[in-house]
Parts: structure tokens; C-alpha cells; sequence
């Protein structure tokens, strides 16, 4: 019995041996990612999170998704082809759902962008709390201030995004710690009073910043001060916001260091791409060369297999290896490679593998002679508004704007000219492949065209070998019927007259990843903006001399560029649209434009002018985008209609 | 050719000798003598033969028997069923005398349980087992396929053709929406996974843990049942001798229903329809042109370009290319294992070697898994006995797991895969030029992914009996794995190739630790003459640490075949990116069991089970599940005395608590993210972390409560057993991401707020239907049905159909998709009410639910994933030695999203799987008109009834009779050949609906010729 007991006791201390060290035993120990308040005490963790903060830029300047929703469904841009916004664009049947992705002409990425500029501005607040909680030893006052005035500026940038897409949206002015199913609507004037006010706060902070490295200097926050002002003054029709636009914008002229090229054409080349450098950018989003620096953080959605879900490939530009990259050199780009009889002598050569081009027979290493050209898209084809509001005989802005040309590589055209035969059908071809032309093209164009381009018109002259690319001089979408001879990539939706400001020159060898930096502030803007302020502010006299500064610059050499008498009239008469075409001269492509015509009340009645494919389905709710349905599906606050204590779907959808 | 001989020369031999033994029968003697039972009364048709000769006879009415044996013969065997078989040396004698003893019943055999064994017969719960000789009849390359069809309630599926692929398995329905559904899988007791690489041949037996009152015991990792496998430990009896297995086969795989692309006459056809739709569709003429003013010559262009040598035109001519016959190929996996087992007084062991080289249906996919295993029993003193288990497991996989699908049902069959000169095209189609050949990936060091992995397992334990019934068991159980996969993806295939991007190169290391110490104490002890009382107590602790550390990138435009993944500096520096991953989680238990049988057929069994994990919070980390079950042996009852026939008949009742280990470390914590976040400026650059998940302190387990009830029947001597079960349980506290508005910034909070029920029943019959010396034929029949739903989302939500391939509705299934339904297309003379809809003639027409001429989310429907039966016939028919054994399996009405039927782009260049599209003359077609503008409506053609009856398995086999092989010192011998997969009936004439939708990897058939042999 005594050893039955001694047993019996060694049994249940050996049981207990595991046991012993419970607490310790069961403790959880990270040993990889970092927590928040240990990395945001530091020196380097605060700079990391500030860069940080700039990165979901990247998902909206230079992206697919957003040029639709910032260029798309406007007055200047019909759909391409290919493009994958049909249904946002031409608003037929837009919802708040969210995209699968079968069904990828759906795709607007509201959901995306929708929490998008939410992180973002939350990345912001952290980052805010964390340079207020840094002690001297981590970060000096000029380094506070530096960081708190890049933040705040950050911040109203990425409300104003909100506000103009969305109409009333949720304030968070604070990084969020604890969870809510509830949200409200701040009113669109509360939003673009906490806007301006984060601005002031920011020029205040940045007083002594206006180096330009593609931070926010002074300088950028008061060129969006400048356009907010401006905003709010077409939004809310306030006299006194106009004319403070037109003397924030003015400052930035004078103080801003930023000047224009002589040519228009140099602000986009390849050489300028960097925004640092380039003479009319004040403030610019980052591209590199370095593929990886391109990457944007990942979606804090989970995905049904709870691994974070990535951005769409239309934000990313490449889901694949989410390397990023601007997007913008793809997308107003036509198939010029696929037009039948040159598609074998005009061939992207994108690959270090593809130099080389044989034709018959013969090999010619035409080196980089195409990529500059770029990938065709086909997502945005110009409309017969934007090809006709140029002046083409006195302003720069439409040749340095527009490709309508396509030239041979060198290599081959002293092949022809050395006696190879061309292509079959093209006997007389030289240097040019391929030539657009923005006018319905004369009997004698024809014939010099005859064997030796392939010709383009702007309307249909009847000629099986001259290609229509409208279906009329109006806005009509480009057909898609005016062949059925296999010839499909000749119709004026695949191959037209192509926006060349984002060529992309920059050189590396993955072309469909684009480096070059996207452009949110020329200096240009700020005169428009100032034209506009004092044009609405009754000051006709400043607003005429800050349009014709602007037109002068722009002005082919000897030609008189400037307003009209006609034009001269509109800025009298307060009338928007002389406005509205000089943006449009200037800054087409530049994600403005569906802003521009949203405030200024114009969307409605120039979509239904100018845009053949949108004009039937556009309506007035259309000024608003939808709430993505997530949120919508999220919220246990919901109500039909605005209600301070609710959270409301706009009206429409 | 001379090896060839060799192999041939033995079964030519055996033949012979065969033919000989019946040649010589010259001279005879008479033998007699009775044959009587246990308990002294004769017996009665007693089958009485002469091994290896034609000769035999029965005992008559009294038991007697009177035979003729030839002069040479030396052994009578006697045989009658339920009784042992006896064999009798004849000698000189001429009266031969014998008493046969009846065989154990099935019912007697031991069972595994958690922490023990039990008497089948004694079962309170609900336990399937199955034995080493099922296993081993299979072919397979993960023993757990052989188990398909065998038990009830547990639904097994293979989920692709690629090799090595995971079998996707769940008990009783599925229950948990973010967790895992799949059981817990243990080896000697030790946690292993699904992916089972152990020698089929190695397995004792695979027992199935199905009610919460049997899985209890396993606490935070038991709802989803257990499946334990047991490897063969040597016999001490075998008195010094060893015996010596090898099991091995040769399987012959080749693609069954693929599906396919069209020829060149769709082809053609789908974009002569394409130009003819965009000329109605301008004209609003809809099918009054004819495809005749759209000829070949006018839809194909004839203009020869470069690259391509032929036109589109003279491709079609020239009947084009089949892609699936260029990419897939037919291939042969071979399997070989072998093993020595024995024992002799206190030592016991088996050692065994394994070798499984497995081809799938592409290039390079290929698995290479060798095992060695090592079970050793040694008897140290009166009262201790350790051991070991143990395995080593290493793994050489390829695999194909690229897009080569994916580009592949875009290639048109008008293209040229290769130039005259036998190049590779790297753009093959002109109608697509775009797309790039999917035969790149096939150039020699163009692509690989190759995985090496290496994994010891296994236990080493202790027993130590300590006074009568009383025994300490302490065991520590270690399972070390550590990986590296490599991937290289030269810049020329196709992941890469279209983007114009660098070749990628990644390489991951990774490894796992993880050990398990338990002690239990048992201690069984009769209390008077008619009950037993058997109680248990145990502890354990795990740990388990994981690591891994991955490099990858892009490197130039280079074609870096000879370095491969093995050489990172070729990553360019700027676009390298480093990924770790280290997570850390333990486990302290406390559980306890006490079975007690009054009179032999009142039985109970509670169990109870303490569980501490690290993943969960402070003041949280603890839970404790307990169960409860009775069953009444109806059959030991005095007034079922006078019923003979029945062997057992048995009532089950049992409720428990079972957890399922959903929470992943670090979940109650906010984190930052682990990836850099790089940003520039003017050209410095800066990296940031963010946060990423918003944590909450406040998770907990998952836990399932069960009721189960059960009847278990077994007549005549098991010639006829019968186990029915119904069950009804609810999961609570489900893990779901409670989705939160954006403008929280964090979209979902992971919270216990969900709950489901499954409720469900299920019956196995087996019968021995003919049970003869020379004929039998066993027939068994699973069949199981289960209905879930759910009863609860986050608070206030009564749906979440956010992600519609995964909507979650209360009241509805768990696993449904979500979406419309499609009614054909719209017809011409439908035109009208089309337009109502902002449709055309040849657009797909959408069941409008309501009615009110919006398509919008009212007039989706939900189409359930999970079957809701599943059956499977069993028989097996065996004249002498040789058998004839078969399954039939079903599963009925599950949905799948076939992604054949979306790859059909009606607007794309790409080319398109080839299905029954719309025309003027084909207006009942499923799929819209080839060039029709809205696409949004094609979701609703994804989903398939994927209900199927197979003829899973057909095998012939022959045991070669044991009086041949002893001579050569054989006491097994049996070849089989077998048809695997080959016979599949559904709704899906071009796919296996066993798999879930995919058309990546299709699934295989395979002819299998094997052949198990001991010595």
C-alpha cells in the first residue's frame, strides 16, 4: 500500500510539471510586426508614416479608375473600346455596387476609392496624433511643424476627393481606435470649412517649407487653398470666396518660383517628367523608375479567404505584382499597332526582346523607336468638342497635346527609301505610317495619301481605304459598324487621334508600368483659377489680362493667341464656358475636368451636347456618385433621405 | 527486355505448378470423422477440403463427413462461416476428429478513442472505423482517399488533378463560415493535417470520430470530428519471426472530361455572328440577314503578317490546333512501399520504406515522396514499456500552379503555336494578339516551382502500470517540418510576358517546431460481479512555432534557366521584397473521462475537458467543454434471451461541447502591417508601416453542441449490421468579420457574433449477402443527409451578401453563392418585352423574381454549395480468390460556379470555350450572342448542379492461392488491376463535378495495376 501511495504521488507531481508555468506559458509573443506605439515614437517611424501617408495618392493620380472618374463621362472624352468604365461613363445604370470581376464594365471602384481616401485621411490623423505626442528629443519644432503642416494638407486634399465625388461625407478628425456601425453626413459647407481650416493651419506650420521636393511646401498648400477657395465659391456661389481664390492663386504665381516652358510641349516630355524639376509643376505625385517604390499599401478589406484584399488592377495598374506605376500613357492611346497593312512595320517594342522587327525577311533592330507611342488602351477617345476648341492655327496646345501622326522607325524608313519594298498596298511609303486628321480630309489629301499612309478622316469621305473616325462632326460616338471586312481595329474607337501629354519617355523597360511623376499643380492652374475668381467676382478687367498671360505663353510663334472678341463677351458677361475651354485647352487629361463641370453646374447640359454615347442617360442625380453599398450594407443608421442623425444614400441610386 | 523475362518468370512458374497439382491424382485414401461445436453439438454442412485439389465435401446432418484424399496430400481444412477455420495435418491418421470455435465478431475488436481504446460493443458514441486491409486495397497516394465512401456523414472530395493536391473533407456538414470546416487529423494521437504522407501500408486503422461526446475530448479542436490514424506496431507474438510486405502499384493517369475550346468552325462562326450582330443590332433588324453574307473569306482576314506564316484564313482551312491536346499529356505514377514487422518477447517493431512517384497531366507536375518509418515496442521491466513512433517524410513537388489555364482558354484554334522551323510562337494568335503561348512554360527551366519540404513525426512514450489497473501514460510527441519552395518564372512566360515585365524570381524557407507533451492516468477496475468503472485523467501542453522568410522579385529581360530561384542577387536590388511571417501559439489542457457499464448493457461516459490557449486575451484564455452519453444494449436485456438472430442491438444517446480553434495568433491585437510602404521624394526614399487590423480583445472559441442518437443492429452473426444516426447541432459564438462602414476606416472587426445548426442523418448497411468457401459477395451502403443553416449574423443583420461567391443569409445555407438566375436568352419575338428590360434579342434573360422589369438584388437567388446526400454502394464479389469489388458514389445537389461557362467572353478577341450560343437559328441557346454589349448579365450562367454518380472504382483482383505461394514462402499474394474514376454520370459532359468549379488541373482517371504481397 506504501508504494501504491509513493506512486501514486509521483504520478500526480509529474502531472503537474507542465502545469506549473501557466501564465508564463500561455503568454503571446510577437516577434515581427511592429505595434503602433512603439514604432510612432520614433524619429523614423514618424518619417516613415508621413512618406507613408503620401503613398494612396498613387492610387488616384495616373490610375484607370480614377480617370473615369475624373475625366470619364465629361464633355471631352468618349469611350475607347476597350475601356472598362462603359457603364460609369456613360451613365447607364451606374449603382452602388460593388464590381466582381466578371462583371468588369461595372467597375467604377467607388467602394475602392471610397475607402481609400477614409485610410488615407485615417493614416493622416495617426500620423497627426503621433507628431503631437513626439517629445524634443524625437522631433525638433521645425520638424513638427514640417510634418504637421504635410499632414493637414494631405488631409483636406483627400476630403476634397470625398467631397466632390460624394457630396456630404463623414468628418473623422481623429484616428479611429474603437469600432462604430454608425456614420453621419457632414454637410458639404462643414467639410469645406474643416478643409480650409486644416489649410490655414497647414500655411501657417509651413511657413518657413517652400523647397520643392515633392513634400507639400508652402507653396502647394496654398495652391490648394487656392483651388478650394475656388470650389467653394462655384459650389456655394460666394462672392467673397472668388475673390479670395484670385488672390491665393496670385501669391502662388508671384511667391512659387514656378514658370512656364515656351513650349507648351516641353512641360511633357520626357526630360521634364520630374515634377521636382519640371518649371511649371508646384506639387506632384511621385513616380520612380524604381518599379517597387511604385507600391501602394495594401486594402485593410479582408478578402472571403480573410487575406487582405488587394486594390483593383485598375488602381494598381498591376494586380499581378502590385508594382504600381502611372497608367495614365496607356489609356488615351489607340491600337496604331494593329492597323492592318503597317501593323508589321509599326510594332511596339516594349520587350528588349521585341527590338527587333522583321519584315520580309529582314531583321531591323529598331531599338526603342516605338515605345515612346505607347500601349493602346483605348479607354478615352477625344470628342469632337475637345479636338474643336482648339485654335489650331495660332495655339500650341493642340499639336503638344494631340498625336495625329505616326512615323516609320528610321531603320526602316531608309530600308524603303534604299529600295525595300513596303508594305503591300503602301508602295510610296517613307517615314510617315499613319496620319489623323482633325478635319474631314479634301480630295487632295487623298491623293497625296494614296500608297503612302494610312489616312484618317474626321468624317466618312467615302473612300474604302480613308478611315472615318466620327461618325459625324458632331459628338457622336466613334461607330463600331463601318466595316465588317476584318478591318476592325481601323474604327474610330480603336484607332484615333490620341492625348500625348503622358507619353512616357522615362525610359525602363516595363512599358505598361509607367514612372513618369503625375502632375497635380501646374502653374497655369493658378492663372485659371484666378481669371475664374475675378471673372465671377466682376473684376473683367484682371480676369481678361490673366486668360490672355495664359494664352500668350501658349501661342504658336507670331500668332496672336489671345481672347476673341467674342470671348471677350463671355468674360463680361460672367459667362463660364470661356472658362470652361481654356481648362479644357489646358488641362485635359489632368483629372479635373468632371470636377470642374460639376461645380460650375455645366455637367449636365455639356455631357448632353458634346457626349454622343452619355447624352441620352445623364440626370441631374448624376452630379453624385453613389455610397458604395458596403457602407451602405455596414451602417445601422440608415435613412431614406438627409437626416443630421442618419446616413442617407444619394438621391438616385 | 531480359528484366522483363525475369519478372514474368515466377507467375509462368506458379502456372505450371498449378497445372501440375492437378495432374497428379493417381492414388487416393479415404478419410472420416465428425466435426462438432464449442459447446459439443455436431455440426452440419462444414465445408471439408484438400487444399491445392478439387477435392472436398461436407459434414452430413450428424456432422460426419467421409472424404478422398490423393496419396500425396497432407492437410484437411474444415470451414463453415462464423467459425474459425481449421486446418488438420493428416499424417497417418484415417479418422479425423474436429471442434471448431466460433470467430470473433467484428463487435469485439477494438476501437481507438480519444486518450484509449474501447470494445466496439461498448461504444457510447458515435465512431466509424476502418481497417489496415480496406486501406490497403485502395491505390492512392493519400490513404484518406480510400476511406471515400466508407463512412458515413463524412464528405470527401479530391480538389484538383494536380499532384500532391489536398483532399477537402468535412463530417456532418459544414458549420463554420470564416474557420476551418475540415476535422482534426491525428497520427498516434499527435495532430499531422489532411495532406497524409504515410504509407497506406503503415496504417492500422482510420477511426472516425463523428459526435461532440466522442470529440469532446479534444476540446477547442474537436467540432469538426476527428479522424485518428493508427500505424501498425510489430507483434511480440510473432515469436522471432518477421514478415515482410510489399505493397506497390503503377497508375496509368489521363485526363478525363475535359472541357473544351472551340474548333475552327465555332470559331468562325462566333465572329461571322459577332459582325452579323453588330449590323442587326444598328438596324434593329434582328435575324434578317443571313450568315451567308459573312463567308469565311470576308470574317477571316487573308492578309499574311508578321510574325504569323499563315493567314487566319488558311488556318481555318486548315482545320487549326486543339490546345488541350498540345498542353496535356497522359502520365504514370508509380508506388512502392515496403515494410519488415515482428517481435519476439518484449521487442516489437516495424520498419518500413516508402516511395511515391506521382505525375499529374501536365509537364513538370510531379511529386516525389519518400518515407521511412520506424515503430518500435520495447517491455523494459515487469511494469514500464516505452516506445517510439516515428516518421521521416521528404517531398520533391513540382508543380504547374500557373496561369497556363487561364491563358489557355483564350487561345484561339486559328492560331500557330509554332513556327515552320519548330520554334515556339511567343504571340500564336493573330485574332488575339495579345495573348501569349502557354507552351513557354513548357521550355526547358522556363518555369519551376519546386517545393522540398522534409518533416519528422512521430512520438516517443512510456507506460508504467503501477498496480492493477492503473496506468501512467506520458508520451511527447514532436512534428519538425521545414520547407523551401522556389519559384522562377522566366520573363517569357505567360504570368510575365504580356506585361512585359522582368523574370520573377522568390524563394521562401520556412520552418515549423512544434511538441506535444501528455500525461494520462487511466485506472479500470470492476466494482462487483456485474460493473466496471474506467476513469481517466490527462494533461497536455503544445507549442508551436512557425517561421518563414521569403525573398522575392523581378530580375532583367534575362532568361536566368540555369540559376533559377536559387541565385536572388539576379533580383534587381530596387525590386527586391522580403517577407516574414513568425507566429508563436501554445495550448495547456486538463481533461478527464469516466466510463461506467452496469450489467453489461447500461452504459455512460462523461467527459470533460479544460482548454488554455495563448491566442486569446487576458482573463479569456480559458474554456472548458464537456459531454455526456448513454447507450442501452438492448440485445444483453433477459427478454431478448430467446432472440438468436440478433448479435447486438444497441441504443445511443449523447450531447457534448466541442470548440474549434478559429482564432489565429495575434488576432486581439491591433496591427501594423507587414509590408514596406515606400515613398519618394525627389528621389530619397522613405519607408512606412501602417496599421493595418483593428484587434479585438474580446474573441473567443467557436463552439458546437451536438445531440446525437443511435441504433446500432447486428444480425446472424454480423451477416447483416446496421448503424443509423441522427444528429442535430447549433455553433455558436461563430467567428465572423462583423463588416464595419469604411468610415471606420477599419471595413471588419473579427467578433463571436454568428450562429448555425446542422441537422442531419445517416445509416450504413452492411451485409454479407453470400458467404460461401468459394463464393462470396459483401455488399456495405453509406448513405448521409445533412441540412444547414444559418441562425444568426452580426447583430442586426439578417444578410451579408458582400462577396456573392459567399453570401451569407440567416435561415439559408452556409456555403451559398449568391446571384441571378438565368432563363436562356431572349428570343426574337421576345424583342419587345426585352426592351423593357434594356435588352436585346440573344442578351441573357434574367429571371425577373418580381416581376416589376428591374433586375436588381430582389430577384437573386441562392444557390447552396454543400450536397445534401451522399451515398455510396460498395460491393464486392469474390469467386475462390479472385474478387470483383466496386464503389458507386453520389453526391447530389450541390451547386458549383463553373468558370468554363464565364471564360465565354461574347465581346472579347480572346478565343472562348466552346458553348451553345444564340443565334437567329439558335434562339434556345444558353449563351448570349457572340458581340452582345452587356456582359453584366453573365454571372447568372456560372452556376451548374453538380450532383453526379460515379462508378468511383472498379477492381479485379486475385489471391493466389496459398498452397502455390507457401511453397515460395508467400503467405500473401494478391494482384489487382483497377479503373479508377472512369465512369462519372452528371449533368457536365465536359467536367468532374467532384471539383468545385475550377478548370485549372483537371481531375484524372487512372488504370491502376497493383500488387500486395507478404512473406
Amino acid at each position: 500500500m506504501k508504494t501504491i501511495i509513493r506512486q501514486f504521488i509521483l504520478v500526480l507531481t509529474l502531472l503537474m510539471v507542465a502545469g506549473t508555468s501557466c501564465t508564463d506559458f500561455l503568454e503571446e509573443n510577437n516577434r515581427t510586426s511592429n505595434t503602433e506605439d512603439i514604432l510612432y515614437s520614433s524619429k523614423s517611424g514618424i518619417e516613415g508614416l508621413v512618406a507613408a501617408s503620401y503613398s494612396y495618392l498613387r492610387g488616384w493620380y495616373g490610375k484607370e479608375a480614377s480617370m473615369g472618374l475624373s475625366e470619364g463621362g465629361t464633355d471631352t472624352w468618349l469611350t475607347g473600346y476597350d475601356n472598362r468604365q462603359k457603364v460609369l461613363i456613360n451613365y447607364s445604370g451606374i449603382t452602388p455596387e460593388v464590381a466582381s470581376s466578371t462583371r468588369e464594365t461595372m467597375n467604377a471602384c467607388f467602394d475602392e476609392y471610397w475607402e481609400m481616401f477614409y485610410t488615407a485621411i485615417n493614416v493622416c490623423n495617426t500620423g497627426i496624433k503621433a507628431v503631437n505626442n513626439a517629445g524634443e528629443q524625437v522631433l525638433s519644432a521645425l520638424e513638427r511643424d514640417q510634418y504637421l503642416g504635410e499632414l493637414k494638407t494631405l488631409r483636406a486634399f483627400y476630403y476634397w476627393h470625398l467631397v466632390e465625388t460624394w457630396g456630404p461625407v463623414q468628418i473623422n478628425r481623429e484616428a479611429v481606435s474603437s469600432i462604430s456601425s454608425v456614420a453621419y453626413r457632414d454637410s458639404e459647407e462643414d467639410v469645406y470649412e474643416f478643409m480650409l481650416n486644416d489649410l490655414d493651419e497647414a500655411i501657417d506650420h509651413l511657413q518657413a517649407r517652400t523647397a520643392k521636393t515633392g513634400r507639400v511646401n508652402l507653396w502647394a498648400a496654398k495652391a490648394l487653398r487656392a483651388r478650394l477657395l475656388l470650389y467653394k465659391g462655384s459650389k456655394f456661389n460666394d462672392a467673397a470666396s472668388y475673390t479670395a481664390a484670385a488672390a491665393e492663386a496670385e501669391e502662388v504665381i508671384t511667391g512659387s518660383g514656378a514658370s512656364f516652358f515656351t513650349n507648351y510641349a516641353d512641360c511633357w516630355l520626357g526630360v521634364n517628367e520630374n515634377g521636382v524639376s519640371n518649371k511649371e509643376v508646384i506639387w506632384h505625385v511621385d513616380y520612380s523608375t524604381e518599379l517597387a517604390y511604385n507600391i501602394m499599401p495594401a486594402r485593410l478589406k479582408l478578402d472571403d479567404s480573410n487575406d487582405q484584399m488587394t486594390w483593383s488592377g485598375m488602381i494598381l495598374r498591376n494586380a499581378a505584382n502590385v508594382l504600381g506605376g502611372n497608367a495614365s500613357h496607356l489609356l488615351f492611346t489607340g491600337v496604331w499597332n494593329s492597323v492592318p497593312a503597317t501593323s508589321a512595320i509599326l510594332r511596339r517594342t516594349d520587350t528588349e526582346a521585341n527590338k527587333n522587327i522583321t519584315f520580309r525577311g529582314v531583321v531591323y533592330n529598331v531599338g526603342l523607336s516605338y515605345q515612346p507611342y505607347s500601349k493602346g488602351f483605348t479607354r478615352f477617345v477625344p470628342s469632337g468638342y475637345l479636338l474643336d476648341v482648339f485654335n489650331r492655327e495660332t495655339d500650341q496646345r493642340y499639336q503638344a497635346s494631340f498625336r495625329d501622326v505616326y512615323y516609320v522607325a528610321p531603320q526602316l524608313g531608309a530600308a524603303f527609301e534604299g529600295g525595300v519594298q513596303p508594305p503591300t498596298g503602301y508602295a510610296l511609303m517613307r517615314d510617315t505610317g499613319i496620319y489623323l486628321s482633325p478635319e474631314t480630309v479634301t480630295p487632295a489629301q487623298v491623293a497625296r495619301a494614296a500608297n503612302r499612309y494610312v489616312l484618317f478622316s474626321r468624317t466618312d469621305v467615302g473612300d474604302p481605304v480613308v478611315w472615318p473616325l466620327y461618325e459625324t462632326q458632331a459628338a457622336i460616338m466613334p461607330t463600331i459598324a463601318t466595316s465588317t471586312s476584318g478591318v476592325q481595329n481601323n474604327r474610330g474607337n480603336r484607332m484615333y487621334i490620341a492625348l500625348k501629354k503622358f507619353d512616357d519617355y522615362t525610359g525602363t523597360v516595363i512599358r505598361d508600368l509607367g514612372s513618369k511623376d503625375a502632375f497635380i499643380f501646374r502653374l497655369s492652374e493658378m492663372y485659371l483659377i484666378a481669371a475664374e475668381g475675378y471673372m465671377m467676382a466682376g473684376q473683367s478687367g484682371p480676369a481678361i489680362q490673366k486668360l490672355n498671360d495664359l494664352r500668350n505663353v501658349r501661342a504658336l510663334p507670331a500668332q496672336d493667341n489671345t481672347l476673341n472678341a467674342s470671348e471677350l463677351a463671355q468674360v463680361s458677361a460672367k459667362d463660364i464656358d470661356v472658362i470652361l475651354d481654356e481648362r479644357a485647352r489646358e488641362l485635359c487629361g489632368e483629372q479635373q475636368r468632371w470636377f470642374d463641370l460639376k461645380r460650375t453646374g455645366t455637367l449636365i447640359d455639356r455631357v448632353r451636347l458634346y457626349n454622343g454615347a452619355a447624352s441620352a442617360n445623364i440626370q441631374s442625380f448624376h452630379t453624385l456618385r453613389p455610397i458604395p453599398q458596403p457602407q451602405m450594407d455596414a451602417i445601422t443608421n440608415k435613412t431614406s433621405g438627409p437626416d443630421p442623425e442618419g446616413f442617407w444614400q444619394n438621391i438616385g441610386y | 527486355m531480359l528484366k522483363n523475362k525475369r519478372i514474368f518468370r515466377k507467375p509462368v512458374l506458379l502456372i505450371l505448378a498449378l497445372a501440375a497439382g492437378i495432374m497428379v491424382q493417381a492414388q487416393t485414401r479415404t478419410i472420416q470423422g465428425t466435426v462438432t461445436g464449442a459447446t459439443g453439438e455436431r455440426l452440419t454442412g462444414v465445408t471439408v477440403s484438400v487444399p491445392g485439389t478439387t477435392s472436398g465435401t461436407m459434414t452430413n446432418a450428424d456432422g460426419f463427413y467421409t472424404i478422398a484424399v490423393p496419396a500425396e496430400a497432407n492437410t484437411l481444412q474444415f470451414s463453415f462461416i462464423g467459425l474459425v477455420p481449421v486446418t488438420e495435418t493428416i499424417g497417418a491418421r484415417t479418422a479425423i476428429d474436429v471442434v471448431m470455435q466460433e470467430s470473433t465478431l467484428a463487435l469485439d475488436e477494438i476501437v481507438v478513442v480519444g486518450y484509449g481504446t474501447v470494445k466496439k460493443r461498448d461504444l457510447t458514441g458515435s465512431v466509424s472505423s476502418v481497417r489496415s486491409d480496406e486501406i490497403v486495397k485502395t491505390a492512392s497516394s493519400n490513404a484518406l482517399q480510400s476511406i471515400q465512401g466508407k463512412v458515413a456523414g463524412l464528405d470527401i472530395t479530391r480538389e484538383s488533378g494536380e499532384t500532391g493536391s489536398e483532399i477537402n473533407m468535412t463530417l456532418r456538414g459544414v458549420r463554420s463560415i470564416n474557420a476551418s470546416n475540415s476535422p482534426l487529423f491525428l497520427v498516434d494521437g499527435i495532430e499531422y493535417g489532411s495532406n497524409l504522407d504515410i504509407n497506406p501500408s503503415d496504417i492500422a486503422s482510420i477511426e472516425v470520430l463523428k459526435d461532440a461526446s466522442s470529440t469532446a475530448i479534444y476540446g477547442t479542436r474537436g467540432a469538426n470530428g476527428v479522424i485518428i490514424i493508427t500505424t501498425k506496431r510489430g507483434d511480440a507474438a510473432a515469436g522471432g519471426k518477421s514478415t515482410v510486405s510489399f505493397n506497390s502499384f503503377v497508375s496509368m493517369n489521363t485526363p478525363t472530361n475535359l472541357p473544351r475550346l472551340m474548333d475552327v468552325e465555332q470559331d468562325y462562326l462566333f465572329m461571322a455572328e459577332r459582325l452579323r450582330y453588330a449590323a442587326e443590332n444598328v438596324a434593329d433588324t434582328w435575324g434578317q440577314t443571313s450568315l451567308s453574307a459573312y463567308p469565311p473569306s470576308v470574317v477571316l482576314s487573308d492578309v499574311l503578317s508578321s510574325p504569323w506564316e499563315k493567314t487566319v484564313l488558311d488556318l481555318y482551312n486548315e482545320g487549326g490546333i486543339d490546345w488541350f491536346d498540345l498542353i496535356m499529356q497522359n502520365s504514370v505514377t508509380q508506388n512502392y512501399e515496403l515494410s519488415a514487422s515482428g517481435g519476439a518477447d518484449k521487442t516489437s517493431y516495424i520498419i518500413s520504406l516508402g516511395y511515391m512517384d506521382e505525375n499529374g497531366l501536365l509537364k513538370n507536375d510531379n511529386l516525389k515522396r519518400y518515407n521511412g518509418r520506424l515503430n518500435i515496442t520495447q517491455k523494459i521491466s515487469r511494469a514500464f514499456t516505452a516506445g517510439a513512433n516515428l516518421q521521416f517524410t521528404y517531398r520533391d513537388w513540382d508543380r504547374r500552379e500557373d496561369n497556363v489555364y487561364t491563358q489557355l482558354i483564350k487561345m484561339h484554334a486559328m492560331a500557330q503555336p509554332y513556327l515552320a522551323d519548330g520554334t515556339i510562337l511567343d504571340r500564336p494568335s493573330e485574332l488575339a494578339v495579345s495573348h501569349t503561348n502557354p507552351l513557354l512554360n513548357e521550355v526547358e527551366g522556363f518555369y519551376s516551382n519546386n517545393t522540398l519540404s522534409s518533416r519528422l513525426f512521430g512520438n516517443v512514450f512510456v507506460t508504467w502500470d503501477l498496480f492493477k489497473g492503473m496506468q501512467f501514460r506520458s508520451s511527447l510527441g514532436v512534428d519538425g517540418q521545414s520547407g523551401r519552395q522556389g519559384i522562377y518564372e522566366d520573363y517569357m512566360c505567360t504570368a510575365n510576358y504580356q506585361f512585359g515585365r522582368g523574370s520573377y524570381i522568390s524563394t521562401e524557407n520556412d520552418q515549423t517546431m512544434k511538441y506535444i507533451l501528455e500525461n494520462t492516468l487511466t485506472y479500470t477496475r470492476a466494482i462487483g460481479a456485474n460493473s466496471e468503472l474506467q476513469l481517466l485523467a490527462g494533461q497536455a501542453a503544445q507549442r508551436e512555432k512557425y517561421e518563414s522568410h521569403r525573398i522575392y522579385g523581378y530580375g532583367l529581360q534575362d532568361h536566368y534557366t540555369k540559376t533559377s530561384f536559387y541565385f536572388l542577387q539576379n533580383i534587381l536590388s530596387s525590386g527586391r521584397q522580403l517577407e516574414d511571417i513568425y507566429t508563436e501559439s501554445s495550448l495547456l489542457s486538463y481533461f478527464g473521462r469516466v466510463n461506467y457499464k452496469l450489467l453489461d448493457r447500461y452504459l455512460f461516459t462523461a467527459t470533460l475537458r479544460a482548454d488554455g490557449s495563448s491566442v486569446l486575451a487576458d482573463g479569456n484564455k480559458w474554456a472548458s467543454f464537456p459531454s455526456l452519453a448513454a447507450a442501452w444494449v438492448i440485445s444483453e436485456e433477459s427478454f431478448m434471451d430467446g432472440v438468436q438472430a440478433v448479435d447486438l442491438l444497441k441504443l445511443r444517446l449523447s450531447w457534448g461541447i466541442a470548440g474549434n480553434s478559429s482564432v489565429d495568433p495575434y488576432m486581439t491585437k491591433t496591427r501594423l502591417g507587414s509590408t514596406l510602404v515606400p515613398y519618394t521624394f525627389g528621389g530619397t526614399l522613405y519607408n512606412g508601416m501602417l496599421p493595418a487590423v483593428l484587434g479585438n480583445p474580446e474573441v473567443t472559441w467557436e463552439t458546437t453542441a451536438t445531440y446525437d442518437a443511435g441504433i446500432d443492429l447486428s444480425l446472424w452473426r454480423e451477416r447483416l449490421s446496421l448503424v443509423l444516426d441522427a444528429y442535430y447541432s447549433r455553433t455558436s459564438d461563430l467567428l465572423l468579420y462583423k463588416g464595419l462602414p469604411a468610415t471606420s476606416v477599419y471595413p471588419q472587426v473579427l467578433a463571436n457574433v454568428g450562429e448555425t445548426e446542422n441537422l442531419g442523418f445517416e445509416a450504413s448497411v452492411s451485409a454479407r449477402v453470400i458467404e460461401t468457401t468459394d463464393f462470396q459477395w459483401s455488399s456495405d451502403f453509406t448513405f448521409s443527409t445533412n441540412r444547414d443553416r444559418i441562425l444568426a449574423l452580426a447583430s442586426g443583420e439578417d444578410r451579408d451578401v458582400s462577396v456573392p461567391e459567399n453570401a451569407l443569409v440567416v435561415g439559408e445555407p452556409v456555403r451559398a453563392f449568391y446571384n441571378y438566375e438565368a432563363d436562356g436568352c431572349w428570343t426574337i419575338a421576345e424583342a419587345e418585352k426585352a426592351a423593357l428590360y434594356n435588352r436585346v434579342p440573344g442578351d441573357i434573360k434574367i429571371v425577373d423574381v418580381n416581376n416589376d422589369t428591374l433586375i436588381n438584388d430582389l430577384d437573386k437567388r441562392l444557390y447552396n454549395k454543400s450536397p445534401q446526400l451522399i451515398f455510396s454502394w460498395n460491393n464486392s464479389i469474390s469467386y475462390k480468390g479472385i474478387t470483383l469489388s466496386g464503389q458507386l458514389f453520389a453526391r447530389v445537389g450541390q451547386w458549383i460556379e463553373y468558370d468554363y461557362n464565364t471564360a465565354y467572353k461574347p465581346t472579347e478577341q480572346d478565343g472562348s470555350p466552346d458553348v451553345d450560343f444564340w443565334t437567329p437559328e439558335n434562339q434556345d441557346a444558353k449563351f448570349p450572342r457572340p458581340g452582345i454589349a452587356s456582359q453584366n448579365d453573365m454571372p447568372a450562367l456560372a452556376f451548374e448542379k453538380a450532383s453526379f454518380l460515379k462508378l468511383r472504382e472498379v477492381t479485379l483482383a486475385y489471391n493466389l492461392p496459398r498452397s502455390l505461394i507457401s511453397r515460395a514462402g508467400i503467405s500473401n499474394l494478391r494482384i489487382y488491376g483497377s479503373l479508377q474514376n472512369y465512369f462519372t454520370f452528371s449533368n457536365l459532359d465536359n467536367y468532374d463535378p467532384e471539383r468545385g468549379g475550377s478548370i485549372a488541373n483537371p481531375m484524372a482517371k487512372h488504370m491502376v495495376f497493383g500488387i500486395n504481397l507478404d512473406f
